[in-house]
């Protein structure tokens, strides 16, 4: 069978064609629109850290990082997990505390404190980073991700940034 | 496929675009309803599941329902037939349905295999539907319960001393021929609490429990007394 | 558009394809501008378009539900209540299901009004019944899916209805739970049946249904 108004659509089937485009349309937003968001609610949600309580103030070591492990609750989507993070906490120059993750702006390894070389040394790929986090060698290209700090009554709290 | 209609040309429909105009628009109408009506009936999300639970009355969506009510009828040695014989007869009767109803006619007056299979099924899906929603109204399986105030709870109190006091003890204590109610609340819930008060027998055959005279307000407020005894 | 459309067509030549689905003709008894009459005719695509916008919507709610009773609930309670656009998409799932049941009852009705399930349409009605079988049990199947109270009781009274078949009964139930309670082999073995059995066998019957309605042509009424 063809159509022999193929060429020259009649008005009647060309406001149909343009209908069917227009509906098509409204349809897709109508549906798109809430199945985009559920999919990517998860993305879109801020959520907000607490502080978290890691050490004393007198386990600090002097003059050099001192790693601290901790325990933190996450919540991971529906349930709430407990998992397991490495910061390492030093006293700059003039006093202040800065807290350090211990993964390695390049690609993520965990990094940890060499007192021989007085570095963070990554065992991926070699990078090396000194006691305040900044980069000495190596291909990461950024500095040591900072946590925010505090303390109160001599403990330690920090907080994703 | 031909068509006898003599008009050619303007006038005929194809499936593009004709057909899918009225198709897309369908389509679009069916999601605004679907929508609207899902906002209307919220999906429900009852307690999370308690195997333990044995007061819980379940009932089926209600496209079942019909299914649901047809069992009570048959008990003991006969129950098979609720649950197989019948719905096998009528799948069976449906599959062979083109091979009874033949000849030529679509008038359904003149067709009685088709018409009686129709009006058969039809009524009989109705009406057990109907009579099972009917019963659990009575029963008091579908009630919703109004939630709970502070008052309610203090007419419930005034009602028990009037009403249950008698049999049941001070504040539910228990009495010689009563159970203790002073911890019926962390037992079971409200709903179970009313139907009991309805129809005392579902706790035991034996029960000596009388039905009590009261309004639905009234029963309402008993039982927002009792499940917050725990 | 056209470009594309233009080197599609140089190399799979779809004209001929395009062409036989968009200008076959709609007979006039079922064509909508022509007689009122022929909202009858569309039941059954409704129905399929509800079981096309099921299917969606299953799918993407799949992205968070957990199929085990530790889960399972939790999961449902976060598409509810923590996403976007959650209670919406779940809504509609669950009103399609009763939309479909409707639907596809009406148009059975229609094809026995119009007596259209005669010679040589006995095979497609068939297949029909097979749906309406399919659409229950993924009704029934996705019951039991939010691991509430609703869900479990009415799956635990409705397997117990397999139960009572004579002889093959206690087996059959024991295959469909995973064992002799409704627990969390019987939620895996539901949730696999609602999105991987049934639909791969409604795709099988719905191919078969309609490959048959366009070999032999909408009935017409005499």
């Amino acid at each position: 069978m063809v159509c022999s108004e193929e060429k020259h659509p009649s008005p009647r089937r060309r406001f149909l064609a343009n209908g069917i485009k227009a509906l098509a349309g409204l349809f897709g937003l109508g549906l798109g629109i809430p199945l985009a968001g559920f999919f990517l609610s998860p993305a879109l949600k801020k959520s907000r850290a607490d502080w978290i309580e890691i050490a004393d103030l007198g386990q600090l070591r002097q003059g050099e990082p001192s790693k601290i492990t901790y325990r933190y609750v996450r919540k991971d989507g529906w349930r709430m997990s407990e998992a397991r993070r490495m910061a390492f906490v030093v006293r700059q120059d003039d006093g202040k505390l800065v807290a350090l993750t211990n993964r390695c702006t390049h690609l993520g390894c965990g990094v940890d404190w060499n007192s021989a070389t007085q570095r963070f040394t990554c065992p991926c790929h070699g990078g090396a980073f000194d006691a305040q986090g900044r980069v000495l060698e190596g291909p990461p290209p950024e500095p040591l991700a900072q946590l925010a700090v505090k303390v109160e009554a001599d403990k330690i709290f920090i907080r994703d940034a | 496929m031909e068509t006898d209609s003599p008009s050619g040309g303007r006038d005929r429909s194809f499936f593009y675009p004709h057909q899918m105009f009225f198709e897309c628009m369908t389509a679009l109408a069916v999601l605004a309803v679907l929508v609207a009506l899902s906002f209307v009936w919220q999906a429900p999300l009852e307690e999370m599941a308690d195997p333990g639970d044995v007061t819980y009355v379940p009932r089926p969506e209600w496209y079942f329902l019909f299914y649901f009510q047809l069992l009570k009828y048959f008990e003991g040695p006969l129950t098979v037939v609720g649950t197989c014989v019948l719905p096998a007869l009528v799948f069976v009767l449906l599959l062979l349905l083109p091979f009874l109803d033949k000849g030529e006619t679509v008038d359904v007056r003149k067709r009685p295999v088709a018409a009686a299979v129709c009006l058969a099924v039809a009524f009989s899906v109705a009406g057990l539907t109907a009579v099972s929603i009917l019963e659990d109204e009575r029963h008091g399986y579908r009630m919703v319960l109004p939630p709970i105030t502070g008052e309610q709870i203090a007419e419930g109190q005034d009602l028990f001393r009037r009403f249950c006091q008698s049999c049941h003890g001070m504040d539910g204590k228990g009495g010689f021929f009563a159970p203790d109610l002073t911890q019926i609340g962390s037992r079971t819930n409200r709903a179970y609490i009313e139907r009991v008060i309805l129809q005392p027998q579902i706790v035991s055959q034996t029960t000596i429990m009388s039905l009590v005279p009261l309004s639905d307000t009234e029963r309402h407020a008993v039982s927002a007394y009792l499940s917050r005894k725990k | 558009m056209s470009r594309v459309y233009k080197f599609l067509d140089e190399r799979l030549n779809l004209t001929p394809l395009i062409r036989s689905i968009a200008d076959h003709e709609v007979p006039e008894h079922a064509d909508p501008s022509k007689h009122v009459s022929a909202f009858m005719y569309c039941f059954g695509g409704i129905a399929f378009f509800i079981l096309l916008l099921q299917a969606l919507t299953g799918v993407f709610l799949m992205l968070y539900y957990v199929p085990s009773p530790e889960d399972a609930y939790a999961s449902v309670n976060y598409i509810e209540n923590e996403t976007a656009f959650g209670g919406f998409i779940r809504g509609i799932h669950r009103v399609g299901t009763t939309a479909a049941v409707v639907m596809v009852s009406l148009h059975m009705l229609r094809v026995v009004l119009t007596g259209s399930y005669r010679k040589p349409r006995e095979l497609n009605w068939i297949a029909g019944i097979f749906l309406l079988l399919l659409v229950a049990g993924s009704c029934f199947t996705g019951y039991l899916l939010p691991w509430d109270q609703k869900a479990y009781w009415a799956t635990t009274v409705g397997v117990n209805m397999v139960a009572s078949i004579p002889l093959a009964g206690g087996f059959l139930a024991d295959a469909l739970r995973g064992g002799s309670e409704v627990g969390a082999l019987t939620l895996v073995r539901f949730f696999v049946i609602h999105v991987m059995f049934l639909p791969a066998f409604l795709v099988i019957f719905l191919a078969a249904h309609f490959f048959m309605v366009r070999r032999q042509g909408i009935s017409r009424p005499l």
